[in-house]
């Protein structure tokens, strides 16, 4: 079949339509594409979107097919076409279509050629040099920096932050205050320089790098009119490794070579850090001493008090409180950094030993961006207040439609991702970074859950401002900016909602709007990975910007520190509150049976209707426990369910959450049963324990408290405990009351 | 993927041009510091670990093949 036969048939099954009519459009377009591929052009200008549904590599093969064949011309029609519909799917192909239409000189096929493959691939790296390439040579600098920006926020290898670092430099110079940075090193760190360059145009400066020449830090320290000197470094990197300076020592070490070369490292670094400080006014930055391996010595390692490791830890501590009687210098915790990425990829042993590249490439995205902790403050560029919204922002759901009993804020999850938030918002609030409330709210609904939510950490002492009102964010924030005295850009906004988000960004661009994502146990690490609050001293005046707060402090620790299990609960100062449960509870009730699993003597999932039965029933009795301790308040943790049958009780249900499990509560909870049961003369009390997959830690839970069996039958069993006979007794260490106010 | 293909994804090129003749006097990005780059990248896509003299010898296309044999990777 001929070029224009085959066209009559693509058009004529165009024009038709339906099932079997696109597979023989496409074998028509197929062959036309062999036949007369400038006429497949011209057809598929007609009826691109009949050939795209007929076959979706059709473009592909065209684009091909034409390259191939070197129709330059075509191939450009073909760009411009292509633009707007999904006629080629395959980057690959886009971005050899752009090549080559580039090297024909025709730069606007080109151009359309990449963005179709940016379209088709977001993230198509190519795609983006080819576009900044274009741009750089038709000498649209601004379009240019805007694409390096844009491939550097897509890739962090070391091949595109290179790329983007190198072509920067061939740009004119932008604006924006300058930084000079110095890195003097006993090890390989020049590819730390790109990876600072990103980090520090994001945050508007314009850096300038010094590197020292491989191993001549000491000697550009001391030589007062070293090149570094007259560089007038703004900040300078001290990285040093221990196996440069003690190879002897690192792999394995004798006790007396330590002792020796601790006093040499601190020394060392002292002797130079005072050098520095004397001859110029930068800030001096040490990278603490880390490990490139494992512990020598195993498990032992920390049992013997000439270890490594124990000498490598006090070897950073004694230079940590050095350090800390000079005001410009400081030492960056190095194995915290390249930890965060994981040691095992942070140092590569190769690359150490092929290159003396000590920090690997993975961790140097993290390097450079803790590096700018230190750099921003010294530049003024701390912000100096969060805006933050209350709904989905600072606990979870909409207070005004669920009120305030039925948001996410709590001990346990969904709302102790919030609680932790509000806790890292709280240490920026203690370093006077001012916190203010923008929200779109009626007050009468959120205000109660500031003032009053047991589980708020946030109270108003700690807002500076707070716009809890209908109207526009933007609005609020200029009046909050106004109100506090402080520039828009030292202010973050963070939002849950992207549409506030996208208004801030738009009309006010100088406040740092934080892309929070949809998961709220991100929020912290989000926070907390931010290098925007930083201060190089903490004055008075700071710590008392915002109201104190006693938060909690750190379960983990005091437990580790605690001599003994016994002086550990004695120092928790834990108190329990047992009640018959009210109706306010009832949702809290419902939510305990029917996702406790482990301290749950019978598993029975009772619905609100049940709940309600025993709340209003004289043969029932439902009691709940409430527990706190010196960390804070876990709130209802615990539930019984006694059913009264003539002079026994049974417990019918009992059951614990298992964040409040080894304080011993429990006992206290059935203490607070038995005295009951005491002063109502009950003769016996009944316990039911229901053998599941989980409750195996509760399975002695009546044995331990001095019941005997009764029964025991297909994994269920059943207790007795004789009132008069075996008293049940709280440990010494909790503190049990009743009543509402009482913990 | 093709050492070839690694080539042109870590110096960002087309695998077009990326030959069998390829090598650090060829192609520009493929300097010191990238072909620490280059290493990396092709232990990790064939889950190999270089001694460094082979690292030290890979300069081409051509080379890298033949010391991934040495490996036991077939390319």
């Amino acid at each position: 079949m001929n070029a224009s036969k085959l066209t009559d048939e693509v058009e004529a099954r165009a024009a038709l339509g339906g099932l079997s009519s696109a597979l023989r459009l496409r074998q028509a377009f197929e062959r036309l594409i062999v036949v007369d591929p400038k006429g497949a052009v011209d057809v598929l200008g007609t009826h691109p979107d009949e050939i795209s549904e007929a076959g979706s590599n059709l473009g592909n093969l065209l684009a091909h097919t034409l390259l191939e064949r070197k129709m330059y011309m075509e191939a450009g029609r073909l760009s411009h076409l292509v633009r707007q519909k999904k006629l080629i799917t395959d980057t690959t192909i886009c971005i050899r279509l752009a090549k080559a239409l580039a090297q024909e000189g025709d730069s606007e096929g080109a151009a359309l050629a990449f963005e179709t493959a940016l379209a088709i691939d977001p993230g198509c790296i190519p795609a983006m040099r080819g576009l900044y390439e274009s741009a750089a040579s038709a000498g649209h600098s601004d379009e240019a920096s805007g694409w390096l920006t844009r491939l550097a926020e897509t890739d962090l290898s070391y091949s595109t932050v290179s790329y983007v670092y190198k072509e920067r430099r061939k740009l004119p110079g932008s604006e924006g205050r300058a930084v000079r940075i110095a890195l003097l090193s006993s090890y390989v760190l020049d590819w730390l320089i790109p990876y600072l360059d990103v980090e520090s145009r994001k945050s508007g400066l314009i850096p300038e790098f010094y590197l020292a020449p491989f191993n001549q830090y000491t000697q550009q320290i001391l030589n007062s009119r070293s090149n570094l000197y007259q560089f007038k470094p703004d900040v300078i990197f001290l990285a040093l490794g221990l196996e440069d300076i003690f190879p002897e020592i690192v792999v394995s070490a004798k006790e007396s070579e330590l002792a020796r070369a601790h006093v040499i490292a601190v020394e060392h670094v002292l002797g130079l850090v005072r050098e520095i400080e004397s001859n110029c006014g930068g800030l001096t930055v040490v990278h603490s001493f880390s490990a490139l391996g494992r512990d020598g010595q195993g498990i032992l390692e920390n049992r013997l008090a000439n270890s490594f490791s124990n000498w490598l830890a006090a070897l950073n501590d004694e230079l940590a409180a050095e350090l800390r009687r000079h005001e410009r210098s400081f030492l960056m915790p190095l194995d915290a950094v390249v930890g965060w990425v994981g040691r095992e990829r942070g140092h590569q042993a190769k690359m150490w030993y092929m290159a003396k590249m000590r920090i690997a490439e993975p961790s140097l995205p993290e390097l450079a961006r803790y590096s700018m902790r230190y750099i921003k403050p010294l530049k003024g560029l701390t912000k100096k207040c969060v805006i933050l919204d209350l709904d989905g922002t600072l606990w979870g759901g909409v207070v005004g439609e669920a009120g305030s009993e039925g948001i996410a804020l709590g001990p346990t999850a969904p709302g102790i991702e919030y609680v932790d938030f509000q806790r890292a918002l709280l240490n920026l609030s203690r370093r006077g970074i001012l916190l203010a409330v923008c929200s779109k709210n009626n007050p009468e609904d959120a205000l109660p859950v500031i003032r009053t939510h047991p589980h708020m950490v946030l109270r108003e002492a700690q807002f500076a401002a707070m716009r809890i009102n209908w109207r526009s964010k933007v609005d609020n924030i200029l009046e909050i900016a106004h109100e506090l005295n402080i520039g828009l850009d030292s202010l973050v906004f963070i939002d849950d909602n992207p549409h506030e988000r996208e208004l801030v960004k738009q009309l006010l661009p100088e406040v740092l709007t934080v892309n929070i994502p949809k998961d709220p146990s991100l929020y912290r690490r989000i926070l907390e990975d931010m290098t925007d609050f930083e201060l190089l001293a903490l004055t008075k005046e700071d710590e008392v910007r915002a109201a104190q707060y006693q938060a909690n402090s750190n379960r983990q620790t005091a437990k580790i520190t605690a001599a003994s299990l016994n002086e550990y609960l004695q120092s928790l100062n834990v108190r329990v509150r047992v009640d018959f449960a009210p109706r306010a509870a009832l949702n809290r009730v419902v939510q305990l049976f029917n996702k406790t699993n482990q301290f749950n003597l019978t598993t029975k999932r009772y619905q609100t209707e049940d709940v309600i039965r025993f709340m209003e029933s004289e043969e029932c009795r439902i009691y709940d426990l409430h527990v706190a301790d010196r960390f804070g308040d876990h709130g209802l943790v615990g539930i019984a369910v006694i059913r009264k049958e003539r002079e026994d009780w049974h417990i019918d249900s009992l059951l614990m959450s298992c964040r409040v499990m080894g304080l011993g509560v429990e006992t206290a909870f059935l203490e607070r049963i038995y005295s009951d049961a005491v002063s109502e003369r009950v003769v016996r009390l009944i316990g039911e324990y229901v053998q599941t997959k989980k409750n195996q830690p509760v399975k002695e839970f009546y044995a331990q408290h001095g019941f005997s069996l009764l029964k025991d039958e297909n994994g269920r069993q059943e207790w007795e405990l004789i009132v008069a006979t075996t008293p049940i007794k709280k440990p010494s260490w909790i503190t049990a009351g009743r009543g509402e106010g009482t913990l | 993927m093709s050492v070839e293909e690694v080539v042109a994804r870590v110096f960002h090129l087309d695998v077009s041009e990326v030959t069998d003749q390829a090598s650090t006097e060829t192609l520009a990005q493929w300097d010191s510091m990238g072909h620490l780059s280059l290493i990396t990248g092709l232990e990790e896509e064939f889950k190999v670990s270089f001694a460094i003299v082979d690292a030290m010898e890979m300069s081409s296309v051509q080379r890298i093949k033949r010391i991934l044999m040495d490996y036991g990777v077939a390319t």
